[in-house]
């Protein structure tokens, strides 16, 4: 009986450690790039808290998809390129001064662009 | 990583404790295994579609009724990285680490003098982490699920101390990460892991 009652304590220590709740946000953007420039020029990055959390390059046909792990705050999508416009399914989204980002706001975790079309 | 400790401490205590037998006492036996881990996650998820499978090594410990019933604890660690081409879906995480700690009851059937059959049903705790390169920071997510197993075991020796383990355990994973699109946070979260161990285990 001693011996079922020191396992049991320790199946609700693993139960408790399951419940340690760190709010893990991950990220999810997916898009279409229109630009005269290559496909394989472009890079594109996804920044959080200063980190680079998420990269890639554009397929031939112009989609993209980056994913990556939310720490805190906003995130940027950084592009090698200037951003002339863009088009997605949710608001407040920002272009930065530089025209080199996108500013997503902390609340979206989910962003699917229509289109972002780029500078010559 | 605390709550690990104590566990292995916990385990590490009842099975002295079960050494010290006491004749009048229920004659429980226990047992110690090291073993090498392959796992494979299938589904349409995001261990299945963005890893390369998981390797790794795992001890664990038993303590056995003579009713054939028995609980287990096992503590295993796996290793992976993002499949080639896959790197943007899973993110700037390398190095990944899948630490699971499994508790089990098992029910072990004897099929001949040399082999028994152990089945078993648990649950585990998972702890994946990754690095967040090129920094040495670490990402880690991980909640729990069930776990359900089938294992062969090989006997050794004529006193029945060594034994030669090779079994199949089928692990639900869940990450407990969050996206506001449903399927999406389904892809990240939700993952089923078939592993393959071979050990070797000594009955005390």
């Amino acid at each position: 009986m001693k011996k079922i009652t020191l396992f049991f304590f320790a199946f609700l220590l693993l139960l408790s450690c399951s419940n340690d709740d760190t709010s893990n946000t991950r990220i999810y953007v997916e898009g279409i790039i229109k630009t005269s420039h290559p496909a394989n020029e472009i890079e594109l990055k996804l920044v959080n808290e200063e980190r680079t959390i998420s990269s890639t390059k554009l397929e031939s046909n112009g989609q993209f998809v980056m994913s990556g792990p939310v720490f805190s705050g906003n995130t940027t999508l950084i592009s090698n390129q200037k951003i002339k416009m863009f088009s997605s399914d949710k608001q407040g989204l920002q272009i930065s001064e530089d025209s080199l980002s996108i500013i997503i706001p902390s609340t979206i975790s989910y962003l699917k662009f229509n289109e972002i079309q780029l500078a010559r | 990583m605390k709550k690990i400790s104590i566990l292995t401490f916990l385990l590490l205590s009842i099975l002295g404790f079960a050494q010290r037998k006491n004749k009048k006492a229920l004659d429980i036996t226990s047992n110690l295994e090291g073993k090498f881990v392959l796992s494979k996650a299938i589904g349409d998820n995001n261990l299945a579609k963005n890893y390369k499978s998981f390797y790794g090594f795992g001890v664990g410990g038993q303590l056995m009724t003579p009713i054939q019933w028995g609980l287990g604890l096992d503590y295993t660690l796996q290793f992976s990285d993002a499949k080639y081409g896959r790197e943007n879906y899973v993110g700037n995480l390398g190095s990944t680490k899948l630490t699971s700690v499994d508790l089990y009851i098992l029910h072990k059937s004897n099929h001949g003098e040399d082999f028994h059959l152990e089945k078993s049903i648990g649950y585990t705790y998972y702890n994946m982490s990754s690095s967040i390169y090129p920094s040495k920071d670490i990402h880690t997510e991980g909640k729990g699920g069930i776990n359900a197993g089938l294992k062969g075991i090989f006997t050794l020796d004529r006193e029945e101390r060594q034994q030669f383990t090779l079994g199949l355990k089928a692990h639900y994973y869940q990450a407990g990460v969050y996206n506001e699109n449903k399927d999406i946070q389904k892809f990240y979260n939700k993952s089923f892991l078939i592993g393959l161990h071979f050990g070797y285990r000594y009955n005390f």
